[in-house]
C-alpha cells in the first residue's frame, strides 16, 4: 500500500460539523475503493487541511472525493522521509 | 339512522344524505359483501374472498375496516375473528319484506338498477362468483315481480315502465316482448311497438340462432296499421355542439405557456368540450378509459395513433420515454390533449411526467382534464398531477356551471328556444345535461341518467343493438371488431353507425374507429344490457378480440377483461399470460404484476392440471418484472406450493419451470443481500424519511461496485432495485442510468450502453456535477475507442476537455490528454504517448495507466514492435495488479503469452465471480488465448425474450 496524501483549501474557516459530513459522504466510498484513512492535519484558521491515506494508488483516494461530491485541492504519492543520523543535528 | 342501497349501484345515506364512499373499490365490495349477506363473516372468509396475494391481507382488511368504520355509525361490529354488519336498513331486505307482502309496486319501485351495479371485481373470483349468483337470483326475483305486477296493472299506460324493465332484463323471454308489444299496441304506439318486435328478433336470431316464434309474430299482427316511417327526433336534428360561454377559461388556456393546462370540474361541465377547442389548433388527442382493463400506456397509444404508432421496439424504458418525447418534438404539432386522467394507468402516469418536463421550453403545450374528486382516487395520477404542481407546472382551470343567460343560448342552438327556461332551471349549468334536456322528446324526465336512458330507447333496433356492443366494448372501438363480435352485417352496421352518429351518441374518432361522445352515454348504454347479455355480449367480444391479428398481444389486456366478464376463466387465464407478457416488454411492470394477479384468481377455477400450467407461467411473470427483489420473494411461497403440485402430478415442464422461478428468485436475494452492506442497511432506514436518498445510496453503491469492477452482477442487481423504486416514486437520480451504462459497456453491449450513459451526462450536465458529467463520457469515448471509431472518440474527447478543466487538483486532465492521444494514434496521427503516460505515473492513476499501456501495447504488436509491445505489456501488469484492476491485468498476461509463447501467464485460476468481473472485451481474449476454450458468463440468466428486453 502506498501512503496517499490529498490536500483541501476551504475559503470559509471549515466547521468540525462540516469535516465529519465529509468523513461520513468519503468513508463509503474510501471502503469500496479499499483505501483507509490513516490521520488529518487541519490548519488552526482551519483553511486548509491535509489527510494521510493508505491506498493501492492516489487515484484511489481522488476517485473516492469525486463520488462522494467531495473538493480537494490535489492528491498525491508520498514516500516517508527520516532524516538520517548525520543531518539529526541540524 | 343508516340506509345502504345495493339494487343499483353500491349507496350509503345517513338520515336521508348521501354518504361518500372509500374510492378503494375493494372497500366498497367489502361493505357490499357483509351488508349483502346478512350475517357474521370470520375474517380469513373476508381476506380469501377479497385479497388472496402475498401482501399481507389482514392487513388489507383492518385497513379497509378502518376506512369504512366511520361511515357506518356503529353499525360494522368487528371483533378479532369475525366482521358483521347489524342494523340499518337494508334495500335487499325491504324489496323481499315488500313482495312477501304483495306490494309489488313498492317492490318494484326499489330497484334503482341492477344488483352492485358496476361493483365487478373480476380479480377476485369468489367475490365475482358471489356477485354474479346473486344478481342473478335477484334478478330472476324481479322478473317475477314484473310479470305479476303486469298482470295486475292490465295493458294501460301504467304498466308500460315495468314491461319495458321487463322486457329488458329478461332479453329471451318472448312473453316478456309479447307483453311489451301488446301494451304499446294498446296505447296506440304503433311505431315503438313494431321497434320492439324488429329488436326482439334481431336478438333471437343473432344470439339464439333462431327466429321468434307465433307467439311473437301474433303480436306483431296485432299491431294497427298505421305505422308509417317515424318523425325524427329532436336527438336527430343534431349539428356539432357550439362552444358557449368558456372564453374566459380558453383565453386563460391559449395563454398557458409552457404550463400543463389542467382541467377539472363535475362530470358533463364541458372538460371535453373545452380541450377539443384546444385540440383543434393542430393537436393530438388521447383519453383514458374506466373499464378496469391492463392497457399499459392505453392513452399515449391512442394518442399517438395519428403520428405512426407507438413506440414498443426499444430496449428499456428510459429508451422508450425518449422515443415518445422525439416523436411528439418532430410531429410539429402545437399541443398534446389528455382527457379522463381520472382512469389513467400507472405506466402512462409516469409517462405523462416524463414527457411534462421534456417538453418544458419546446413549442409544444399540453392540456389535460380529470373530473374532480375522482382523480384522488388514482393515485399514480393525483401524483403527478401533485408533483408537477408543487414545481409550478401546472395551470388548473375550474370549470364552473354556465350561467342561466348562457345556459339558454346552448338549449337555443340546439333548437329548443321553447324550452329554455325548463332547461336552465333543471340542468343548473351543467352543459351536458342541458343539450340532453334540451334534445328530449319527453319531458318528464328529471334526472340525466333517465335521460340518457330514454334516448336509447328511442333507438331503432339495430342502433340500439349496436349501441349496446359498442358500450360492453368500454373503449374506442374499431368497426372490423365490432362488426366480427355482433356478426351483423356490413351494411346493417354502416346504417347503425351512421344513426349513432347523427343522433350524437357516437363519433367518429380515428380512421375506421369510434368513440361514445361522452362517458356518460356509454355509462347508461351499458347499463341499459340486463345481466345474462352483458355475460353473452363480454364473451363474444373477447372472442372476436382473439380472432384479430394481434402478434404484439396489445390486445391481450382487452380479452382478459372481456373473457372474464363473460365468464370464460381458460380465456382469460391464458390472455393474462399474453397481456403479462407485453407489460415486460413495454417496462410496465406494475400493470405487469397487476394483470399476472388477476389471472392467477381467475385461473382458480380451471381443472387442477391446466390450473398450475398457467399459473407457474403467471408467477413467471411476476418473477421477472423488475420490481423490487423483497416484493418479489413475498410470492415464494406460492410457487413453492404450485412446485409441490406440479411434482405431485409428476408435470415435469411446470416442475422444471417452478424450480427455475425459485432459483432465480434465491439468486437474486442472495446476491441483494450480500452487496447491501453496512452501506445499505443504513439507506433502509432512511426509505420512510427519504426515498430519493435512499435510491441514490443504493444505486451509488451499485454504481461503485460495477465501476471498480468487484461484484459487477450484485451491482447491476442494486442498480435495478434502485430503478425500480425510483420508478415507483417518480424519482431520477443520474447514479442509475451511469451505473447500468457501465455495466453494459462492461459486458460489452454498446448499444445499451451509449444511451443510458448519454442520459447519465444529461442528467449530470443540469445538476453541474462536472466529474459524473467527465466519467460518463470518457466511459464513452472509451468504447468509441474500442470500436475503431477515431471521429466519435474525438468529439467525445472535446467534451471531455471543459469538465476536466472544471475540476482542479484531478486526473480527469492527463486522462482525457491520453485518450485523445489515444483516438489521434487511431486515425493515423501522431500523438505524444510517451508523455500522456509519464502524467500518468506521476499523478499515480495506475488503473488508466494499465488501460493505456495495453492499449499500446496490443498496437504494438500489430505493428510487429516486439520490444516495445513486451515493455508496456509488463507495465501494464505491474500497474493492474498493482490496483488490482483484472481486465487489464488478464489482457497483459494474454499479450505476454502471445509475445512471449509462455502460457504459465495464463495459470491464474479464474472463478466464477471473477470471470463476471472482467469486461467483454477481456473475457474474449482470454478464451481467444486459450485456444477458444469457452466459459460461459454467469450473470443472471433470464429467458431470452426479456434479456433482449433490457
Amino acid at each position: 500500500m502506498a501512503h496517499i496524501v490529498l490536500e483541501q483549501i476551504f475559503e470559509d474557516p471549515i466547521t468540525s460539523e462540516q469535516l465529519n459530513d465529509f468523513a461520513r459522504r468519503v468513508d463509503k466510498c474510501l471502503e469500496a475503493y479499499g483505501a483507509t484513512w490513516v490521520r488529518s492535519y487541519i490548519a488552526s484558521d482551519r483553511k486548509r487541511a491535509i489527510c494521510e491515506f493508505e491506498a493501492a494508488d492516489a487515484e484511489k483516494v481522488r476517485a473516492s472525493y469525486r463520488s462522494a461530491g467531495v473538493n480537494f485541492e490535489r492528491v498525491w504519492t508520498a514516500e516517508v522521509f527520516s532524516r538520517d543520523e548525520s543531518t539529526a543535528s541540524y | 339512522m343508516i340506509e345502504i342501497r345495493l339494487l343499483g349501484e353500491l349507496e350509503v345515506q345517513r338520515d336521508g344524505k348521501t354518504v361518500p364512499l372509500p374510492p378503494s373499490k375493494k372497500t366498497r365490495a367489502l361493505l357490499a359483501y357483509l351488508v349483502g349477506s346478512g350475517r357474521p363473516q370470520l375474517r380469513d372468509r373476508l381476506c380469501e374472498l377479497l385479497w388472496d396475494g402475498p401482501d399481507d391481507p389482514r392487513a388489507e382488511l383492518r385497513w379497509s375496516l378502518t376506512k369504512l368504520r366511520p361511515l357506518m355509525d356503529g353499525c360494522l361490529v368487528a371483533d378479532r375473528e369475525r366482521v358483521e354488519f347489524r342494523g340499518g336498513s337494508v334495500d335487499v331486505v325491504e324489496f323481499r319484506r315488500l313482495i312477501n307482502g304483495n306490494q309489488l309496486l313498492a317492490a318494484a319501485e326499489i330497484v334503482r338498477g341492477e344488483f352492485l351495479e358496476g361493483l365487478d371485481l373480476p380479480g377476485c373470483y369468489r367475490f365475482q362468483q358471489w356477485l354474479i349468483a346473486e344478481r342473478e337470483s335477484l334478478r330472476q326475483t324481479q322478473v317475477k315481480v314484473l310479470a305479476q305486477l303486469i298482470d295486475q296493472l292490465g295493458a294501460g299506460d301504467a304498466a308500460l315502465a315495468h314491461a319495458r324493465k321487463r322486457a329488458m332484463l329478461d332479453p329471451f323471454s318472448e312473453d316478456a316482448h309479447i307483453a311489451l308489444i301488446r301494451i304499446l299496441t294498446t296505447l296506440d304506439r304503433n311505431q315503438e311497438a313494431l321497434r320492439q318486435y324488429d329488436h326482439c328478433r334481431m336478438l333471437f336470431e343473432q344470439e339464439l340462432g333462431r327466429r321468434p316464434s307465433e307467439a311473437v309474430e301474433d303480436a306483431r299482427r296485432a299491431v294497427g296499421g298505421s305505422a308509417g316511417r317515424p318523425t325524427p327526433s329532436k336527438a336527430e336534428a343534431y349539428s356539432d355542439e357550439p362552444l358557449i360561454g368558456r372564453r374566459d377559461e380558453l383565453d386563460q388556456a391559449l395563454a398557458a405557456g409552457d404550463k400543463i393546462v389542467f382541467l377539472t370540474g363535475d362530470p358533463g361541465i364541458g372538460k371535453s368540450r373545452l380541450l377539443t377547442e384546444l385540440c383543434r389548433d393542430n393537436g393530438i388527442y388521447g383519453r383514458a378509459f374506466a373499464a378496469e382493463m391492463i392497457r399499459p400506456y392505453g392513452i399515449w397509444i391512442d394518442a399517438l395513433a395519428e403520428l405512426g404508432g407507438f413506440p414498443t421496439d426499444t430496449t428499456d424504458r428510459a429508451r422508450l420515454f425518449d422515443r415518445v418525447v422525439e416523436l411528439l418534438k418532430s410531429s410539429g404539432r402545437k399541443r398534446i390533449v389528455l382527457d379522463d386522467l381520472q382512469w389513467l394507468d400507472e405506466a402512462s402516469a409516469a409517462l405523462l411526467h416524463y414527457v411534462s418536463r421534456a417538453l418544458r421550453g419546446t413549442p409544444m403545450q399540453m392540456a389535460c382534464a380529470a373530473r374532480e374528486g375522482e382523480l384522488d382516487a388514482n393515485g399514480c395520477a393525483s401524483r403527478v398531477i401533485s408533483e408537477l404542481t408543487r414545481e409550478h407546472r401546472v395551470l388548473q382551470i375550474h370549470l364552473e356551471p354556465l350561467t342561466p343567460a348562457e345556459t339558454r343560448k346552448l338549449a337555443q342552438h340546439v333548437g329548443a328556444s321553447d324550452e329554455a327556461d325548463r332547461v336552465v332551471a333543471e340542468s343548473a349549468g351543467n352543459p351536458f345535461f342541458a343539450i340532453e334536456l334540451a334534445r328530449a322528446s319527453d319531458t318528464s324526465s328529471t334526472s340525466l341518467d333517465q335521460l340518457l336512458s330514454d334516448r336509447l330507447s328511442q333507438l331503432d333496433p339495430r342502433a340500439r343493438e349496436l349501441v349496446s356492443w359498442a358500450a360492453a366494448i368500454g373503449r374506442r372501438f374499431d368497426v372490423e371488431t365490432l362488426g366480427r363480435a355482433t356478426g351483423m352485417a356490413a351494411g346493417e352496421m354502416a346504417a347503425a353507425l351512421e344513426t349513432l352518429e347523427r343522433t350524437a351518441i357516437l363519433k367518429a374518432s380515428a380512421a375506421s374507429s369510434y368513440d361514445f361522445r361522452h362517458d356518460l352515454m356509454r355509462r347508461a348504454a351499458y347499463q341499459k344490457l340486463s345481466g345474462p347479455r352483458k355475460w353473452l355480449v363480454h364473451r363474444q367480444i373477447a372472442q372476436a378480440l382473439q380472432a384479430a391479428h394481434d402478434p404484439e398481444g396489445s390486445l391481450a389486456g382487452d380479452i382478459v377483461h372481456h373473457a372474464s366478464l363473460g365468464g370464460d376463466p381458460h380465456l382469460a387465464a391464458t390472455s393474462a399470460i399474453a397481456a403479462g407478457n407485453r407489460c415486460l416488454r413495454l417496462f410496465a411492470y406494475s400493470e405487469g404484476i397487476a394483470v399476472a394477479r388477476q389471472g392467477l384468481q381467475i385461473a382458480e377455477t380451471l381443472p387442477d392440471d391446466v390450473r398450475i400450467a398457467i399459473q407457474i407461467e403467471l408467477l413467471q411473470i411476476i418473477v421477472l418484472t423488475r420490481t423490487s427483489i423483497k416484493e418479489r420473494l413475498l410470492w415464494k411461497p406460492r410457487i413453492e406450493a404450485l412446485l409441490e403440485q406440479a411434482r405431485t402430478r409428476n408435470m415435469m415442464h411446470e416442475s422444471s419451470q417452478g424450480a427455475y422461478l425459485l432459483a432465480s428468485l434465491d439468486a437474486e436475494a442472495e446476491n441483494f443481500n450480500s452487496a447491501a452492506d453496512r452501506v445499505l442497511q443504513s439507506a433502509e432506514l432512511i426509505p420512510k424519511r427519504d426515498p430519493v436518498m435512499a435510491i441514490g445510496q443504493i444505486a451509488n453503491t451499485g454504481r461503485c461496485l460495477v465501476f471498480i469492477q468487484r461484484d459487477v452482477p450484485r451491482g447491476r442487481l442494486l442498480l435495478e432495485e434502485a430503478e425500480a423504486l425510483a420508478a415507483k416514486s417518480g424519482v431520477e437520480h443520474f447514479e442509475i442510468p451511469l451505473g447500468l451504462g457501465y455495466f453494459y459497456a462492461h459486458i460489452g453491449d454498446d448499444a445499451h450502453a451509449i444511451p443510458r450513459l448519454e442520459q447519465a451526462y444529461a442528467m449530470a450536465v443540469r445538476a453541474q456535477d462536472h466529474w459524473r458529467e467527465w466519467i460518463a463520457t470518457s466511459r464513452l469515448a472509451v468504447m468509441a475507442l474500442e470500436r475503431g471509431d477515431a471521429a466519435e472518440a474525438l468529439r467525445l474527447c472535446q467534451r471531455l476537455a471543459p469538465a476536466a478543466a472544471k475540476m482542479t487538483g484531478g486526473s480527469e486532465g492527463p486522462v482525457t490528454d491520453m485518450l485523445t492521444a489515444l483516438a489521434h494514434l487511431i486515425s493515423g496521427e501522431t500523438a505524444d504517448v510517451d508523455r500522456c503516460l509519464q502524467s500518468l505515473r506521476d499523478i499515480d492513476n495506475k488503473g488508466e495507466l494499465a488501460y493505456a499501456l495495453v492499449f499500446l501495447a496490443e498496437r504494438d504488436l500489430r505493428r510487429g514492435d516486439i520490444e516495445s509491445a513486451r515493455q508496456r505489456a509488463e507495465e501494464a501488469l505491474r500497474a493492474a495488479e498493482a490496483v488490482d484492476r483484472r481486465s487489464e491485468a488478464a489482457i497483459a498476461r494474454t499479450l505476454l503469452t502471445q509475445i512471449t509463447g509462455d502460457r504459465s501467464f495464463l495459470d491464474p485460476a479464474i472463478g466464477a465471480r471473477q470471470w463476471d468481473d472482467l469486461t467483454k472485451r477481456a473475457q474474449d481474449k482470454l478464451t481467444e488465448a486459450k485456444h477458444g476454450a469457452h466459459r460461459p458468463r454467469t450473470d443472471l440468466r433470464r429467458p431470452d425474450h426479456v434479456r433482449t428486453a433490457q
